[in-house]
């Protein structure tokens, strides 16, 4: 948003005119000079916020300040504060407090996606950087508004998903990396057609789907509903609205599509290169959606002008047979990195490795470097599943892509689902 | 109820439903907009896009009238459920948004505007209009506007009105006479872009709140012009351009974005640049460069002499969009004198960009100040490598001699280009650490030519050297180099020994297993430590080569080699060898079944064999960590023993997490096992396991199992009727005539016979097998020495045997001679002499099956079964969809066939009597009669409704189409029917035009077919529309004399079962015939 419509209550009072980027000085033994040590604040802790990974701190990286809206979320996070740190971090209820808090460099922004791109957007007026987790936002208007924010005060951003860079991608049995160097190799051929599906390593959590005829309940005590709402439409509360299984309803999430394509999808863009592209098709095939309740879907097609394909296949909707992961006009490779070409790894040890990354996210915000993952290729790949969300919405078997005006082509209604507006007073 | 009507519809009248579809108070099928409706709601939601294509196409048809009977469907949510008016509300809606169906729009869209002001229930009322908003136009702002006041649906009218076109006059009129809030009209100013509202929305500044002074700022970044600038610099500056609620210095900066006002940038700039907090730096030197584009070179240049890191890469970010190409020359020139970090940003700006004409500068800053600048000279080393070219080779090269060897060796393995001319080249070089680096470079690109190279350097004087050429040997090595390789490592030692065997092992590694056996124990046979080649023998990986690593496993004495080359063996194998050895090595048994379980799973073992895998590693009692994984791991078999194993280990306070997920994994896959007390038990617990956990897979979790337990019916589950039993004869203690059983069994060392319904059907010996002689049946081998899954089903006449998951016989018909089977019996095992063992015996019965026969009276009165509970023999057409199933007709969509169910013979006057049993609610069927096949018995016959017809989806139901009616012609009382499930009975006695029909033993209809309608089946004047039937249609077949009866309509969800007929124009005939015998 631009500026929220929102009354701040609490006006950060000294906002530090002459602080540079204020550090924190971390007591007891082993002092680190505070110039070395990055802070960061935490805003959503219910799930992947508390995670071992995110709720962290070292000489390096401090964790210093956390905000949920949900009082009980707060209390779990301070003891889990309590039992690793020994110590009560700072605490917020609204997330704003925490992106003004002076004494944090790096806001981590681990809320269901619909808050996304306007938490990225206000802790980028604030000078701060950006740790984000996948989707990055819930709609691609929300994602353009976020590049053009980090890019007007020059942040680092980091979008929360890794395969691209590291760690065994899932059930695929291997890496992204050797696979990077075949593609790159041109051993495969062009274009190239990848399968994300069960028979290819990947599950599309189905199960994370929506329910249908919600009864009203009424809030519980310790949840600031309307600020967990926040942009969303406002809807009559029910724990399944919320907290773990948010992720089956279009107004937040949707589904594994969105929930889970993202880390999916991400390195795939990088494996085509398509880093700077969008599709120009997607084609889906699906059950009737819901407008509230996220279901399933059979497959979902994305096609670039040159002709490279991603193909999604739905739990229980795989091709018959043995699918390959990557589909080449001179070869193929399935998963555990088995390939058509023979004595393939001798023949691929011939060509240079891929480009490497800049994977040290806290390297990047001292030397000030677009990390591997940014926003700039996190809102390409961040688009992908949005335009399989909107052509899903609306029941569409095809929608066309214009890469160059990121618009749907000869369908307003699709457009309109670009830049969806947001409920009153929030705006992006 | 009628659904297709093919033949009836003249050609004229097809005419004039083309000419004039919106006004025509039917559809193509000639169904009204009410039978539209209902049938559509029936079916939602659709499965294919084909289908949700087709009957939202149907829908939208029905347009404003339809439309607006689906939106009066809608109930306040705490009242009822409204998910199938909002699937077809949603669907009509978004199929009408799509161009090509812009016809129906409007039309759909005036229904959406009915529904919205009948509807009284707020929250329907929003949902109705975010639907609105996505089909409406200019003219609909209205609809919006009047909700802007209220204070729950206001949010819902701002949207539609952001969200549709062309509202723009209608909110500069809002704005103009400021109706309604400030900032939800500033915030559609902003979201439209309005112009011409600037003077009006800087008025509202006056004294504003912040909000509403966010808003308006927020509004001017798009509306504003000069004037709104100077508001927000002023305001901004005020703010000391702080990130402050009202947003002035974002809105400022973003107003300047759009380049329209340079000199007001500048200024702007100049005093950000000069603000300390770098993002405010940052944002005003991008506004400098972007305005300044004559001094673009020069700015840049002077920012990489900022001590700010961020202020420096702004410069280099925008650099080239801000300049040209010529700008990395001018950079790149002035590098040399920038301090070590601004030329550690530049040289990476370079090598980011690829800027190969710019290497001599990326090459010069890698040696710059001897390399003591390490961050900058790592930097050059990266770019460098990201450029490529020779130039930028040849100075990594010269890299791996100093304190960046690793770095430069990093780069050249991703180098952009060839590196194995300049590799070649640094074996030969007379630096050692290039030797080196060189060497390792050499074995990972697999530079097979340079095999003479790497072997004349293990021979070198420099120990570092020598190491890095006898690593380097595996990278290198080829088959033909495999006895070269053998020889020095039989003559060497220590560490060395070891490079030599892996690159003897790597040497061969792309020959057939069987060539590798021959080639390694060709070797082995004359080498004094044949342990070296334990490694290779594993690679190997033949049967041979599994025997000959247990010979030498057997006879070593140290046997820790053996042992870990016979873990790296990559063959199935090695499954049974792994269990033997963890049995009798405490030690290393939980490392050998981590072996054993990686391999189970990348076996082709079936489902049964690899819980019996599974569960006797478990039995092993392996450490927590192997445990879970086993556990884990069970999931892989979806089968009910592996299932009932798992939820063992839910008690198991180490495993029960795992084993909760394996429970749930299993059941979500096999439904069928989710039936019985025993799988709600499992449920319940693995529910309650899940609950104590956090993340958002565990909270679907939980939703999952309270699904599946919502689900659980009645239906008979598995139960284990018996844990464990040995003996020469074992017996369950109840008889049973339908069921499923698994029991796990243990060979008695003599045949052993199963017996069902007292009948002697299965031997258990060396082999599974069935007692009778079959065609059909295979021997079953079984595992003699340890537990095996034996499977047993009957089903009405019919056995199926497998054991560990491999078929002995299926669909086989038991039988006893000529005399008949017993109904029921107890599941017995007796063995010859030998003691059985068996332990958990699961047994499932399933439900008797039913058989249907006339009573006594019926048997005198003549009638015939049409349908005994087994087969459809007496009947034709759709009999995919309509399936024998636990002795009924069952009406199942799955099977995707079409058309409707036929006698066999045809019928003039008769009695018909069956029952029918509603499963899914709004079932829609019915019985045809004196029709005839591939036609609409509504319309040619009789059709006699069979419809669910409380189901609040028939909200708007004719009377003539209720249950019971004769279609269009005859009213009937109306039958309440008990909850989904019930089964009820029905009569319909036809004689002439006389119609009698009874349901559960009320007679609601009784009439005449030709006085119903004064004799006019069709209108006098062949008009569409008939004023003597009821439905006002014409009725051409209506007196038909005879012809088949029927059952009509495919959607799934009903029954039918006990249908029986009484041909009466037979017994007529008889009758007659008898008197003329007489006569």
């Amino acid at each position: 948003m631009k500026t929220n419509r929102r009354t701040f209550l609490k006006t950060a009072g000294a906002l530090g005119l002459f602080t540079i980027v204020p550090r924190r000085v971390l007591g007891g033994k082993g002092y680190i000079a505070p110039s070395d040590q990055l802070t960061k604040g935490i805003i959503g802790v219910g799930g992947i916020g508390k995670s071992t990974s995110h709720f962290t701190s070292d000489e390096h990286y401090r964790l210093v300040a956390i905000c949920d809206v949900d009082k009980k979320h707060l209390k779990q996070a301070q003891d889990l504060a309590q039992s690793k740190f020994n110590e009560r971090l700072k605490e917020y209820s609204y997330f704003m407090d925490l992106i003004k808090d002076e004494n944090v460099d790096i806001v981590h922004i681990a809320t269901p996606p619909h808050w996304h791109g306007l938490m990225a957007v206000e802790a980028a007026k604030a000078g701060k950087d950006i740790w984000c987790e996948k989707p990055m936002t819930r709609t691609i208007g929300e994602g353009k508004r976020v590049i053009e924010a980090v890019q007007r005060y020059n942040r680092v951003f980091r979008l929360n998903t890794w395969f691209r860079f590291k760690d065994t991608f899932y059930g695929l049995g291997t890496t992204v990396s050797p696979l990077k160097k075949l593609v790159d190799s041109g051993l495969l051929g062009w274009p190239l057609k990848v399968v994300v599906s069960g028979t290819t390593g990947f599950t599309w959590k189905f199960y994370w789907v929506g329910k249908e005829n919600l009864k009203p309940e009424n809030v519980p005590a310790e949840l600031d509903y309307d600020t967990w709402l926040g942009p969303a439409p406002y809807k009559s509360y029910n724990p399944h609205r919320v907290h773990q299984t948010f992720r089956g309803y279009w107004d937040y999430d949707g589904g594994g599509l969105t929930d889970m394509g993202q880390h999916y999808l991400d390195p795939i863009q990088y494996l085509l290169g398509k880093d700077n592209d969008f599709p120009v098709k997607v084609e889906v095939d699906a059950p009737q959606q819901h407008p509230d309740a996220v279901g399933i879907w059979h497959k979902i097609t994305y096609t670039y002008e040159d002709g490279c394909q991603i193909v999604l296949e739905g739990e229980g909707y795989e091709s018959k047979g043995k699918t390959a992961y990557i589909e080449g006009p001179k070869g193929k490779v399935y998963k555990g990195f088995e390939c058509t070409i023979p004595d393939i790894m001798n023949k691929l040890a011939e060509y240079p490795d891929p480009e490497p990354q800049r994977t040290d996210f806290l390297e990047c915000v001292r030397t000030r470097q677009k990390f591997a993952l940014n926003e700039v290729n996190g809102h390409h790949s961040c688009t992908l599943v949005n335009m399989g969300a909107v052509a899903l919405r609306l029941g569409r078997d095809q929608l066309k892509f214009d890469p160059k005006t990121q618009t749907f082509i000869g369908d307003d209604a699709a457009n309109a689902l670009i830049d969806q507006p947001m409920r009153g007073p929030w705006s992006i | 109820m009628k659904k297709i009507s093919y033949i009836y519809i003249l050609g004229w009248l097809c005419l004039q439903m083309v000419v004039m579809p919106l006004y025509a108070q039917t559809d193509s099928r000639n169904r009204t907009v009410e039978t539209v409706v209902q049938d559509g709601l029936a079916q939602l939601p659709t499965k294919t896009p084909k289908a949700y294509r087709q009957l939202m196409g149907e829908l939208a048809a029905t347009g404003q009238k339809g439309m607006a009977m689906l939106c009066a469907g809608l109930v306040p949510a705490s009242e009822g459920k409204n998910a199938t008016f909002e699937y077809a509300i949603d669907g009509v809606v978004s199929y009408v948004s799509e161009a090509k169906n812009s016809a129906l729009r409007q039309s759909v869209c005036q229904g959406l505007k009915d529904g919205i002001e009948k509807c009284q229930d707020k929250v329907n009322r929003a949902f109705l209009l975010s639907q609105l908003q996505k089909i409406a136009t200019t003219d609909d702002a209205p609809v919006f506007i009047q909700y802007l006041n209220d204070e729950y649906l206001k949010t819902f009218a701002v949207n539609g009105l952001a969200v549709v076109a062309g509202t723009d006059g209608a909110i500069k009129n809002l704005i103009n006479s400021q109706s309604g809030d400030k900032q939800s009209l500033a915030y559609l100013a902003y979201v439209k872009k309005l112009q011409g509202v600037e003077e009006t929305l800087l008025g509202w500044t006056q004294g504003a709140d912040d909000k509403t002074l966010a808003a308006v700022y927020n509004a001017l970044t798009v509306c504003g012009g000069e004037k709104s600038l100077a508001a927000l610099e002023q305001a901004a500056a005020a703010k000391q351009y702080n990130d402050e609620p009202t947003g002035a210095t974002d809105c400022l900066l973003q107003l300047l974005a759009t380049g329209k006002y340079k000199n007001e940038a500048l200024k702007v700039a100049k005093v950000l640049t000069k603000d300390k907090r770098p993002a405010l730096r940052s944002a005003g030197l991008k506004l400098l460069l972007e305005n300044d584009k004559k001094n673009a070179a020069k700015n840049i240049l002077s920012a990489l002499k900022d001590p700010c890191a961020q202020y420096r890469n702004t410069a280099l970010d925008f650099a080239e969009a801000t300049t040209d190409k010529s700008i990395y020359p001018l950079v790149a020139g002035k590098a040399a004198k920038l301090n070590g970090p601004a030329a550690t940003d530049v040289v990476r700006w370079l090598g980011n960009h690829h800027r190969k004409e710019q290497i001599d500068m990326v090459t010069h800053l890698m040696n710059a100040q001897n390399g003591k600048d390490s961050v900058l000279t790592r930097a050059a080393i990266e770019a460098a490598g990201k450029i490529g070219g020779e130039k930028a080779l040849a100075a990594l090269m010269n890299n791996l001699k100093g304190g960046y060897a690793k770095d430069a060796s990093k780069a050249l393995l991703s180098f952009n280009g060839d590196i194995s001319n300049s590799v070649l080249e640094g074996l030969k070089s007379s630096d050692a650490n290039i030797q080196q680096q060189s060497l390792n470079l050499a074995s990972v690109r697999r530079l097979h030519a340079a095999y003479g190279q790497v072997l004349n350097l293990t021979k070198s004087e420099n120990s570092a050297t020598k190491a890095a050429a006898y690593k380097a040997l595996n990278g290198v090595a080829t088959s033909e180099n495999f006895n070269d390789l053998c020889n020095l490592m039989e003559k060497t030692q220590g560490a060395e020994a070891k490079s030599l065997q892996a690159a003897a092992k790597s040497s061969i590694a792309n020959e057939t297993g069987d060539k590798q056996y021959s080639m390694v124990s060709g070797r082995m046979a004359s080498a004094s430590k044949p342990s070296l080649y334990y490694p290779l023998l594993a690679q190997a990986g033949t049967h041979s080569a599994i025997q000959k690593l247990q010979q030498e496993y057997e006879k070593a004495g140290d046997k820790s080699e053996a042992f870990n080359s016979l873990l790296q063996v990559d063959n199935s194998e090695m499954i049974e060898v792994l269990y033997n050895l963890a049995s009798v090595n405490a030690a290393d048994k939980d490392k050998i079944l981590n072996r054993y379980r990686t391999l189970v799973k990348k076996s082709s073992n079936n489902p049964i064999q690899k819980y019996l895998l599974y569960r006797r590693a478990l039995e092993l009692n392996p450490g927590e960590k192997v445990t879970n994984e086993l556990v884990s791991a069970l999931s892989e078999s979806r089968t009910l023993p592996a299932l009932s194993l798992a939820a063992k280990y839910m008690e198991n306070k180490k495993a029960k997490e795992k084993a909760a997920n394996t429970v749930k994994a299993i059941l979500s896959k096999q439904p069928e096992l989710q039936s019985g007390n025993d799988a709600k038990k499992m449920i319940e617990k693995a529910r309650d396991i899940f609950k104590a956990q956090t993340d958002a897979d565990a909270g679907y979790a939980v939703d999952e199992l309270n699904g599946m337990l919502a689900k659980s019916d009645q239906k008979e589950g598995f139960v284990e009727v018996m844990r464990g039993a040995e003996g020469t004869r074992i017996q369950t203690a109840k008889e049973y005539e339908n069921f499923e059983m698994f029991v796990d069994w243990k060979y008695a060392g003599t045949n052993a016979t199963l017996y069902v319904r007292n009948q002697p059907v299965i031997k258990i010996g060396k082999e599974v097998d069935v007692v009778q002689l079959s065609k059909t049946s295979s021997q079953v081998k079984v595992n003699e020495n340890g537990w095996n899954n034996l499977y047993v089903k009957v089903l009405n006449d019919r056995l199926e045997v497998k054991n560990n998951g491999e078929t002995v016989v299926t669909n086989f018909v038991i039988s006893n001679g000529d005399e008949p089977v017993a109904d029921r019996g107890v599941v017995e095992i007796i063995s010859e002499s030998g003691k059985i063992s068996v332990r958990n015996v699961n047994v499932k019965e399933l439900p008797s099956t039913p058989i249907y026969t006339l009573t006594e009276e019926e048997q005198k009165e003549g009638f015939e079964l049409l349908f005994d509970g087994r087969s459809l023999d007496k009947w034709q057409g759709n009999t995919t969809d309509y399936v024998p199933l636990d002795g009924n007709i069952y009406v199942s969509a799955k099977y995707g066939g079409t058309g409707n169910l036929y006698t066999k013979k045809k019928y003039s006057d008769f009695v018909y009597r069956f029952e029918f049993c509603f499963v899914e609610p709004g079932v829609n069927n019915g019985i045809g009669i004196r029709t005839n096949i591939g036609t609409d018995a509504a319309y040619d016959g009789m059709e006699i409704q069979v419809l669910d017809h409380d189901d609040p989806i028939y909200k708007g139901l004719q009377p003539y189409q209720q249950h019971g009616a004769v279609y269009g012609i005859i009213v009937p009382k109306h039958v309440k029917f008990g909850k989904l499930g019930t089964w009820n009975t029905e009569e319909i006695r036809i004689v002439g035009d006389d119609i009698k029909v009874t349901v559960n033993g009320d007679v609601i209809l009784e009439g005449n077919i030709r006085e119903a309608c004064q004799g006019h089946n069709v209108a006098p004047n062949g008009e569409k529309k008939n004023p003597y039937t009821v439905d006002h249609k014409n009725h051409p077949g209506l007196f038909n004399p005879e012809g088949y009866v029927s059952f009509c309509g495919h959607g799934a969800g009903v029954k039918f079962r006990n249908v029986r007929i009484l041909d009466l124009s037979k017994s007529k005939n008889t009758a007659k015939k008898k008197v003329l015998k007489k006569k």
